[in-house]
Order: structure tokens, then sequence, then C-alpha cells
């Protein structure tokens, strides 16, 4: 049995090598290693599927400190690494439209999928934080070398949020290692292990961690930075921070209510700051006119929600957190690459501006209502399944205050139809293209809007990873 | 044989209307050809009656979550009405839309409408039902802004959408409860089930004002009066006699539940108002298209009632006979608008004393509206009265039938009564008139229904009063007198204003996006102050910054006098404690 996910790291690793030491430019590149991905997770998947489990892969690292590097594919990995490599593969390919600085982009993408793999494959809280930094840096340079105009700000602010998210991440694990009693940071043996932590400071490792996956989730009072970072970031930038990194913060947060026993005690409190978060995200994204800066704030409303069904503890919450995380994933990217492309060709992304845009670029169009219909949860798009799981599961835990985020829903909902109606759809006016879309846009659409549509279709493949 | 298969052919010719270029006039005989195999195909199905059929689509912790038809009667009561309307409106529509770079994108919207109408139809459970009540929401959504160099029918289907999606997720909310409480998503199942607590009769209250929203009740009827910017065959068959009635239906359908849960006075009091509300707007409006929706918001509120009392029979035979008549008077709507140069306001246009050969079908029509003896349209307005146990409501219903006797004559005796010179319209295609002909065979026809549907739904028939149909037939003449003296004879309409509740509603409806707007601006100031403290917080600690680095100058006394102070602090600090 080949270890799969060191070699599939260590292919991205030389890929990266390649495309960054090679004086000409193989654009290709990252789209070959996200495509390896997308077909080991589903190699993976099978494996899994057929088994029953996938081995783990075990390596020494730091033997001293008893720290193996340790992969682990369980079945809400390869559900999140299936997403991470169709997002990927779809940001390779057609989420730079400008064309521009195609070289770096692509190495930061390829570095971008390392820390994915890593991270959602992580067996050990070590590892998991390497690559989860190893993101950030990805992150930071696609905000910073290639953003807009008021990118520099934008990115020390990323940076200065994630900074000290790491921080917080580092030191729970310290806590975390220091005082479990056998010194290790296996995610698997931790949740047995956490209950004999002195309980004050099993609270502080769980506040520590919460604060740090906090950042990345996107929940009030530290969603600020990612606007900005949106709104500064390059499609690709935006495609990534919104698909997957913020995945990066969904998935730590499952894995703290795996290992932290103590966190049922607070799952109430942190369910009602999600509610709430939804509601506020929501009502700020209806005041914003700036089409990436909308699609911002609804990640932060479907990304509350995940964090509410987490917080549930049900079976049917969970996997629908975890199935969430696909659909926002998908679903956000692909409204990320829409924006960035409309940007491209009208030059302007201020919505009371961009008029009849179905008359330029119809695939923009269909492509932005799909990722809108599924984010409202839509049947036959993973959205729906998505609506199901969660609101089925947080409601057997929180009863009716469970569906006060359907509000933030239909408020979002709303305003995407509003949205749709007068910018796209209603072709009276229309604003002045600058460009075409190219085939390799239109390529990017069809992988992410099919991959909506086939999974919302046939979600059984999935639920079955998930285990329900 | 899979029921579901009916939607197929509809599915094909959608796929063919969204693919074929080149050949636009091909696309129209296609989607007729196939929504006529799909008609077939209903038939088949009603002659042979397979039982429940259900595809494993995934698993919900242990339950599987199925694709479930079934072809109970009253299912398929509702697919043969939508598979029978289907080719009558698509053969309009070859008539009425004209323009060739129309074509593909009208019949595949028309289509996918009608497949998903289907599938909602012979639903069986909660998520097969919730798949194409969405769709049809969309599928409106879509036909309604279809001209969209229109900004009104920008603005009327953004406001349908947004009162529908309202509507979808107080469904979504109760399926949620109602699958927790009970554990299954059957309709049949939960229709029939006990008691179980105080979050389901929230969930029956989720799902009775989701219902409102589709069927256009009040306080979001108003999106069905702005509908009518759409074409008028989409008028004719989604905001009429089909897509609108699916609110009902739903109800219809879990009414036992809804009934143990003592909510049928919910039903009642909204669709008294509603129905009240839509008499006088009918009464009051211009528009020619907008009054027949008035109407249709009249005719559902007076289903909601029926059900209020628990009368499955009188609100189905309703339900029944009004898809006929109101799809008639639709396309007569349409035919005088195309023979008028797309005219809409009624006092402008000329009506059917012009065009001879469409007096007959709407009379018809219209006489069934309003409630004469041997139409279809009496026995459904008779079922529902008899239906009513409370006078009050019952009086309220006899004002009710003798403003719909006016309103109706009224739509038609103001055109009529018109003798201007005969100028050179445009020809009305004949492919117009034949569905108007055949829709109003099926008006006489309908009365039958009355008489088979209690066998047919094995629910006890009402026993005929007598008093309560000459009631009945005597506000439909006294109304048709009104209507005939007021407006054939002379002109009363300014006087109406008083009862155009209209611009009242959308003033509401405007009041509430301003108030969220409002809130929201408020939200997002409080977020960006807070965004600004943190940053000034971030700016002051690099302040803080600033000033310590002066005292890292270099100069080794400094340093010293530093190194000797915090060696005596840190000894004393350790003596101390």
């Amino acid at each position: 049995m080949i270890p799969i996910i060191l070699f599939l790291i260590a292919l991205c690793a030389i890929l990266m090598i390649i495309n960054a030491l090679m004086k000409s430019n193989f654009r290709l590149l990252p789209a070959i290693s996200a495509l390896a991905g997308l077909l080991v997770s589903i190699y993976a998947a099978i494996v899994y599927l057929y088994s029953g489990s996938v081995p783990v892969e075990n390596f020494a690292y730091i033997p001293y400190l008893n720290i193996p590097l340790s992969f682990n594919l369980s079945g809400i990995s390869i559900v999140l690494l299936i997403m991470s490599s169709i997002v990927l593969l779809a940001a390779s390919i057609a989420g730079n439209p400008e064309r521009e600085h195609t070289k770096l982009s692509g190495t930061m993408i390829l570095l971008f999928q390392i820390a994915s793999i890593g991270l959602f494959s992580a067996n050990n809280l070590f590892v998991f934080f390497i690559f989860w930094d190893i993101g950030v840096i990805a992150m930071f340079v696609m905000i910073n070398v290639l953003g807009s105009a008021n990118r520099r700000s934008a990115s020390i602010n990323f940076l200065v949020y994630e900074i000290f998210a790491s921080s917080m991440l580092l030191l729970a694990i310290i806590l975390l290692y220091t005082y479990t009693p056998t010194h290790t940071l296996q995610i698997g043996s931790i949740a047995s292990l956490a209950s004999q932590i002195p309980p004050r400071i099993q609270l502080y490792i769980f506040i520590l961690f919460f604060v740090a996956f906090m950042t990345n989730i996107l929940i009030y009072p530290m969603h600020f930075w990612l606007p900005d970072a949106h709104a500064e970031a390059s499609t690709q930038g935006s495609m990534l921070l919104s698909g997957i990194l913020t995945k990066f913060g969904g998935y730590g947060m499952f894995l703290l209510f795996l290992m932290m026993p103590i966190a049922r005690e607070y799952a109430y409190i942190i369910a009602a700051l999600a509610i709430f978060s939804s509601i506020w995200g929501a009502l700020i994204l209806i005041r914003q006119t700036d089409i990436k800066r909308i699609v911002a704030y609804s990640t932060i409303v479907e990304m509350a929600i995940i964090l509410m069904a987490i917080s549930s503890y049900s079976n049917i919450g969970e996997a629908g957190a975890i199935f969430g995380m696909l659909s926002h994933g998908l679903t956000v990217s692909l409204m990320f690459l829409t924006a960035g492309t409309i940007k491209y060709i009208f030059s302007e992304r201020n919505t009371t501006r961009l008029r009849g845009i179905l008359l330029s670029t119809p695939a923009s169009t269909y492509a932005f209502i799909i990722a809108a219909l599924s984010m409202i949860g839509f049947p036959l798009t993973t959205g729906f399944i998505t609506d199901i799981l969660i609101f089925i599961g947080s409601f057997q835990a929180f009863g009716l205050y469970a569906l006060i985020p359907l509000i933030a829903i239909l408020i979002v909902g709303i305003f995407m139809y509003a949205l749709i109606s007068k910018s796209f759809l209603y072709v009276k006016e229309s604003s002045d293209a600058g460009a075409y879309i190219g085939k390799r846009e239109t390529l990017g659409y069809y992988i992410i809007a099919g991959a909506i549509i086939l999974i919302g279709i046939v979600p059984l493949i999935i639920i079955n990873l998930l285990g329900l | 044989m899979l029921a579901i298969f009916v939607i197929v052919p509809l599915l094909i010719g959608a796929a063919i209307s969204a693919i074929l270029k080149g050949y636009e006039k091909l696309i129209s005989k296609i989607a007729l050809a196939m929504s006529l195999v799909s008609m077939l195909f209903a038939f088949y199905l009603f002659a042979l009656s397979p039982g429940n059929q259900n595809i494993p689509w995934f698993t919900l912790s242990g339950y599987i979550v199925h694709i479930s038809t079934t072809l109970a009667p009253l299912h398929i009561l509702l697919l043969l009405i939508v598979a029978i309307i289907t080719p009558l409106v698509m053969l309009y529509s070859i008539g009425y839309m004209r323009l060739p770079s129309e074509q593909g994108r009208f019949y595949f919207e028309l289509s996918i409408f009608s497949a998903a109408m289907m599938l909602f139809s012979i639903a069986s459970n909660l998520i097969t039902m919730f798949i194409g009540w969405e769709l049809l929401g969309l599928t409106s959504y879509l036909l309604i802004g279809f001209w969209n160099r229109k900004e009104n029918a920008m603005k009327a289907s953004l406001k349908a959408i947004s009162t529908i999606l309202i509507g979808d997720i107080l469904v979504l909310m109760g399926i949620v409860i109602l699958w927790t409480a009970y554990g299954t998503f059957n309709i049949a199942y939960i229709a029939g089930a006990a008691h179980k607590g105080i979050a389901v009769e929230y969930a029956l209250i989720f799902i009775i004002f989701g219902a409102f929203t589709k069927s256009a009740q009040f306080p979001f009827h108003e999106w069905l009066a702005d509908a009518m910017e759409g074409p008028t065959p989409v008028s004719a068959f989604l905001h009429s006699s089909t897509m609108v009635k699916a609110g009902v239906f739903l109800i219809a359908l879990i009414l036992p539940l809804i009934m143990s849960y003592n909510l049928g006075y919910i039903l009642i009091i909204i669709g008294v108002i509603t129905a009240l509300v839509g008499a006088l707007n009918a009464l009051s409006e211009t528009h020619i298209k907008r009054i027949l929706a008035y109407s249709t918001i009249e005719d559902m509120g007076l289903m909601f009632v029926a059900l209020g009392f628990n009368s499955l029979f009188a609100a189905i035979a309703l339900f029944f006979v009004q898809t006929f008549y109101k799809a008639e008077l639709f396309m007569s709507a349409g035919y005088m608008m195309k023979a008028n140069n797309d005219e809409e306001n009624i006092n402008s246009i000329y009506g059917p004393g012009r065009f001879k050969e469409l007096m007959i079908p709407t009379i018809i029509a219209a006489a069934s509206l309003a409630g004469i003896i041997p139409l279809s349209g009496f026995f459904g307005k008779a079922a529902v009265d008899s239906a009513v146990s409370n006078v009050y409501v019952y009086a309220m219903l006899v004002a009710i039938d003798l403003l719909s006797a006016a309103y109706i004559f009224r739509w038609m005796f103001i055109p009529l009564k018109k003798n201007g010179p005969r100028t050179s319209y445009e020809r009305v295609p004949r492919e117009m008139l034949i569905p108007i002909y055949i829709l109003a065979i099926m008006i006489v026809g309908a009365s039958v229904i009355y008489f088979m549907l209690p066998s047919y739904l094995g629910v006890a028939p009402i026993s005929a009063n007598y008093i309560h149909d000459a009631i009945l037939l005597a506000s439909a003449i006294i109304g048709i007198a009104v209507a005939y003296f007021s407006f054939y004879k002379s002109t009363a309409t300014k006087s109406l204003n008083i009862i155009y509740t209209r611009r009242i509603t959308n003033n509401f409806y405007a009041l509430i996006v301003t108030l969220f707007t409002h809130i929201a601006g408020a939200v997002e100031k409080i977020d960006s102050a807070l965004y600004g403290f943190i940053k000034d917080g971030s700016i002051g600690i690099r302040y803080i910054g600033s000033r310590l680095s002066l005292i890292e100058n270099g100069k080794i006394d400094y340093y010293l006098i530093a190194f000797i102070t915090g060696l005596t602090v840190i000894i004393v600090v350790f003596m101390v404690f």
C-alpha cells in the first residue's frame, strides 16, 4: 500500500518547485496537480467505502517529542479533499482571466494545495498546525502580490488576524501536549485523554482553540478581515480564501468538538453566537454594493450556520456541517469565479452600475444563478441536502431557535434574487463589455456548477462517506 | 412502470427547446407534441393507477429518503388538470408567442414548469413535493420576468419570488419540524398522525403561511396581481389554474392534522379577508388581466375557507372547476389584447362585440364564474357555500358572490359596449381560438365533477341545500344586473377608487423593505464602528511601540541603569514574596 497522502504532497511540492524554478511558464501544472488530487481522493473514497477505512500513514518526524508525521483519511477528510480538489482545479484553470502573474499564482495555488491536503488529512495536531500556517502564507502572498489597489493594507490586516489565530492555536496545542498524561497530539487519542486534564485547563484549551478557529470560520466578532481581504484578493485568491481557507476553521472546529468533551457544556452559547452571527452577516450583506463583498458576507452567513450544526452534537447535524462545507466551498468559489470574471469583463464591481450581464456573458449569468440557488438551498443542488441535514440536526438539539438562521438565508436569498433580476437578467440597459471570456473560464464554470448539480442530485456517495 | 416517467416527455421537450438553435418554428410544435405524450401518459396512469412507488435518494441517520410518488385520488386529479391544461396552453402559445427569438427560452421554461407541477401533484412525501414546490417558484419567477426588457416585468418577478421565497423557507421549517416529530416525510402518514406537542403546531402554522404565499393570500397576495406582466399564456397557466393552487393542494393533503390541531380558523379568517380584498380590487381595477388575477386571489380565498370548515369536497370541487373557467377567461383576455395591439386597459379595449367568434366562450366562462346554474362554476361555489357553517362567514360569502358576478360582467361589458370604427388590427392567429373553445366545452362538462367527486375521493357529499343554491343564483343575477346597469348602460368607474387597496398593500410592502434597510444600516454602522475600534487599538499599540523604541537608544549608561533597576526590582520582589 503506497502512502497516497504523502505521495500527493510530494507530487505537489515537486510540481511547485518545477513551476517556481523553470524559466518558461507551465500554466497547466496546478491544474494537473489538482486533477491528481481529485483522482486520489476519489480513489480514497472508493477504498473507504469498500473496506471501511483508509490505512493510516505514519512517519517518524520528531521522535524525541513523540510527534509523528501522521495522516489519516476519514470519510470527512475525503469529502473535504474532494471539495478542495474541485475548487483548486477550477481556480487554476479559470481563476485568472487577466492572465497576470501566472507563474507566481500557479506556485501559490500549488502551495495552497499542499496546505489543504495536509490539513484535511492530518492525524496529528502538530501536523495540522504546520499545514494551517502554510495555507496562511500562501494566501498572504496571493493577497499581497496578486491583489488589487488596496492589497497591502488588506493583506496586512489578514495577516494580523491570522497570526493571532495561529498563536492561539499553537498555545492551545502546547497546553494540550503538556497536560495530556501521555504527551500525545494524535487527534484520535486526545478525545479519550482530554477528560483527564484538569477542567480549568480544559476550558483554557477549549477557548484558545475556539478563538483560533473562529477567526477562520468567520464568526462575529472575528469576521472583520474577510470582506477587505476579498475585495482586494485576486479571483483565485478569493476562491481559495472563501472556498477552502474558511473550511480550515470549520474542520478545526469539527475536530475541536470531537476532541474536547468540555465543548458539550458550551454548545448552547456557541450555537447562540453562530445564530447571531448569521443574522448579523445577512443584515450587513444587504447594504453592500460591491459584488465581491456581497459574496464575502454570504460566506459569513453560511459558515455561521455550519458552526451551529457542528455544535448540535447530533449525527445528522454534524454530517450536515461537513456536507455544508462541501456545498459552500463549491458554491462560493463559483460565485467568486463569476464575480472575478464579471470584474474582468466590465471593469466594474459595483452592482448598482452593473446592468444587463446576460447580454454580454450568458455563461457567467447561468453560473451565478446556479450558485445563488445552491446558496438558498434549492433542491437538486448541494445546498438543499445541506439545509435538510443541518436544520434537522440542529432542530433536534436546539429546538425552534435552530430555525432562526433560515431567516438569514431568506434575507440573503431575496437579496440574491434582486441582484440577479436587476444586474443579470434585466437587459433594457447594459454595461459596456470591455473583454470576452475565453474557453477556460467557461470550463471552470462547468466544473464547479456540474459538481454542485451532480452532488445535489446524487448525494448518496457523499452521505455514505459521512457515515449517515 | 414508474409514475414519475410522466414528466420525462416534458423534460425532453425542455431540453430540445434549449438546444435547438436555428429551427425556432419547430420548437413550439415539439413542445406541444411532448406535452401531448405526457397527457396520454397521465391518462394511462389514471386508468392503471399504480400504487405508491419509491426510489431511494439518500439516507438520513438510518431513515431512507425516497423520491416517492402516489396516485391517490386527489393526486391524480391535479395531475390530470395539469396534463390537460398543458397542451392547451402550448397550443395557445403557438399563436401568442410569435417572435422566433422568444421560442427556445419560452418553451423551455414552460415545459420545466409543467414537469415540476406534475411532480408536485404526484409527490407522496414532503421532500419530493418540496422539489416540485421550489421549481414552481423558480419557473414562475423566470416566466413573469420573461420579457426582460420591460422594467415592470423585472420588478414584478422580483416581488413574486421574494414573496414565494418566504413561503419556501416557511415550508422548509415545517418539513424539518414534522420529520423530527414523526420520523417520516410521508404526507399521508403525517396527515393522519396524532398530536405531538406544540412544535407540530408551529410546523403547521409555518406550512399554512407558506401555502398562503404560494396561493397569493392576504397579505401576500399582491405579487399575483403584478405577475400579470408576464405573457398571457403564463398567466392562464401558472397564475390562475395550476401553480397558485399548489398551496391549496398542500393544505388539502394535510388537512386532517390541521383540523386535529384546530387551526381551521386561520384558514377561514385569511380566506375570507383575501376573497373580499380580491373581489373589491377586481371590481375597481382597469387592467384587463389584473382583474382576473384579483379574481383568482378571491377563488383561492374561497378554497381556503372551504378547507377551514373541513370540507375537502367543497374545496376540491371549486379547485377543479375554477381551472377551466379561469384559464378560458385569461385566454379570452389575451385574445382581446392581441386584437387590440396589446392594449391592457379595459376602457380602451374593443371587446368581443368586434370579433364575434370570442363571444360565446367568453360569456360561458364569465357566467360560470358568476355562478349561473348549469355551468360548472355554479356547482363549485354552491359546494363552498353549503360547506360554511358559520352564519357571518356565510353572509360574507354571499356578498362576495354578488361582487364577483358584478366584476366579471363589468370586465366583459366595458369592452363590449364600445362601437368605434373598425381599424386595421392585427389578425389574431387561429391557434389561439381552438383552446378557448375546448375550454368552453370543458366548463360545461366539468359540472359532472360535483356528482362524481364524493365517491371518487371517498368523502361524504354535502346534502344539497336548495336555499343556499337559490341565494347563490339570486346574488349572481343581481350582480350581473348591477354590472349591466352601472357599466353597460352608464359609466360608474370613477367612484370605485375607494375600494382599490392595491396602493396601500404596495406601500405596506415598501415600508417593510425600508424598515429592513434601516435596521441593516444601523447594524452596518455598529459593525464598522467596532472594526474602527479594533483598528484604532492596533494603531494605539503601534504608538506605544514607537514610544518604547525610544529607550533602545544604544547608550550603554542608559542600559546599565535599566539593568540595575530591573535587577533591584526582581530581588525586592523575590525577598518580599
